[in-house]
């Protein structure tokens, strides 16, 4: 049965006019061996086909009445779009202006009626605020009323003190400066003191060079390092000044020796 | 198989784009009128075929043309003015199927019972009624027995107008399912009439 519904299929397709010439040729071949069954398709295809092209005995279109149909849609449309632009729930509420203030009574009544709750509140807590290790301040339902003048003179004693005390950061402010103006002075004056002394204590070394000196060359007689350490107090920074040099022949000193060389050996 | 109409000088020669065209962009009711005259005959047969119901089908025709006439503006002229018909029409009628289905619903059993009696697709005679010289042909019985999709898709390829692929975009299933479908049918009226006919196979046309 498959095989015949397939086939049948096939054959549709050829009395259709579908397929190549390879294919038409086989089909025509297979018709050929079983021509009762062919033309049954072919009376299927024919019937068919005459059945579709067989006219209607219709009325013909009716114009006017299409014509009103669209007119009556455009219009309804018409209708519908002029009623949704005026009617206010499509555009919502009109515009509303700012209002003057005060013209509605009733917000006047609702912000009396919210100020008057605030206070009722408020009068019901009892706030406290510590303003210091002695001072407290209380104010609501409870609260010591007494201790507001109290508070206010140690608000008062308070800022005198302030006050004062600003006063006296000021003054001990200036006093600073001035104190330090005179550090700065007396610094000066140490440095250029310092500057004075050291010029005399040089000049006054300078001074004792010579006076050696003189002495050496009057006495011949030359003193060690130690020795000069010793007698001036302090190091010797640069050559001494020594004598020509004496001939060979004469037996030098251990101290001649020492001014020889410039060591002590 | 389209009636000649009498049609104004310079728009009954004119190719249907160009009658779209001219009354798109300037709702030109003449050539729409050509048009739809050049088409309404062919429009009416098919949808009256498929439905069963001459009556339905002139009103159905109706709706059709309303539907250019409304929709003319989302018309491609790059694809054949006929495909876009034919698929309006079939909406159409499938439209008109469904509200007969609601109706049936939405009644008691005796009145759903007398409008299925009244559905084409249930009572060959209807359609036969269309075809009176012919009334005890069989295969128009069968024909009348099978869906109103099958009809409509015989009517559509043996029209000669449309090919699988153009049906296929009418009824937007694929190519190959309207092939298949098509021979099917075929083969089906072809077994039914060899049964009804006692295994002879005889068929009259």
């Amino acid at each position: 049965m498959k095989q015949d519904s397939e086939r049948d299929q096939r054959w549709m397709a050829y009395l259709m006019g579908e397929g190549d010439p390879d294919e038409r040729a086989a089909v025509e071949a297979e018709m050929r061996e079983d021509p009762e069954a062919a033309e049954a398709c072919r009376r299927v295809v024919a019937g068919v086909e005459k059945w579709t092209g067989e006219a209607v005995p219709a009325a013909s279109l009716d114009f006017e009445a299409l014509y009103a149909c669209v007119e009556e849609e455009e219009t309804a449309q018409r209708d519908k779009m002029l009623e949704l632009v005026s009617a206010p729930q499509w555009c919502g509420p009109p515009m509303s202006l700012p209002r003057r203030a005060g013209s509605n009574p009733w917000v006047w009544v609702a912000g009396v009626a919210a100020s008057a709750l605030l206070v009722f509140a408020l009068a019901q807590v009892q706030f406290t605020v510590r303003l210091g290790e002695k001072t407290t301040l209380q104010w609501g339902r409870g609260a010591d009323t007494a201790d507001l003048t109290a508070l206010r003179t140690q608000l008062e004693t308070v800022a005198s003190e302030a006050h004062e005390s600003r006063l006296a950061a000021q003054s001990a402010s200036t006093q600073i400066q001035t104190v330090s103006q005179r550090n700065s002075m007396m610094q000066e004056e140490f440095r250029q003191a310092t500057a004075g002394l050291a010029w005399m204590q040089r000049a006054e070394s300078q001074q004792r060079y010579r006076d050696v000196e003189t002495l050496m060359r009057l006495t011949g007689v030359y003193p060690s390092a130690n020795e000069w350490t010793e007698a001036s107090g302090e190091t010797r920074r640069q050559p001494f000044p020594f004598p020509e040099k004496k001939k060979e022949s004469e037996p030098s000193s251990p101290d001649t020796r020492i001014m020889k060389t410039g060591k002590e050996y | 198989m389209a009636a000649s109409f009498a049609v104004p000088t310079g728009t009954e020669n004119a190719s249907d784009r160009d009658l779209m065209t001219r009354f798109t962009k300037n709702r030109d009711r003449q050539a729409f009128e050509v048009l739809a005259r050049r088409w309404d005959a062919r429009v009416v047969a098919f949808l009256a075929k498929a439905c069963g119901d001459l009556d339905s089908a002139e009103d159905l025709r109706q709706e059709v043309f309303l539907r250019v006439y409304r929709y003319a503006d989302r018309y491609d002229p790059r694809y054949a003015f006929s495909t876009w018909l034919f698929r309006i029409a079939c909406n159409v009628r499938k439209t008109w199927a469904r509200g007969q289905v609601r109706r049936i619903e939405t009644t008691g059993w005796e009145d759903g019972a007398e409008a299925m009696a009244r559905m084409p697709d249930s009572a060959p005679g209807a359609l036969e009624r269309l075809t009176q010289g012919e009334a005890r042909d069989r295969l128009r019985g069968e024909i009348a027995r099978l869906e109103p999709d099958e009809r409509e898709l015989l009517l559509l390829r043996f029209e000669r107008e449309f090919g699988f692929r153009e049906i296929a975009e009418i009824q937007e299933i694929p190519e190959t399912t309207v092939k298949s479908r098509f021979y099917r049918i075929l083969e089906k009226l072809k077994v039914e009439l060899g049964e009804s006919d006692g295994g002879k196979g005889k068929v009259t046309s």
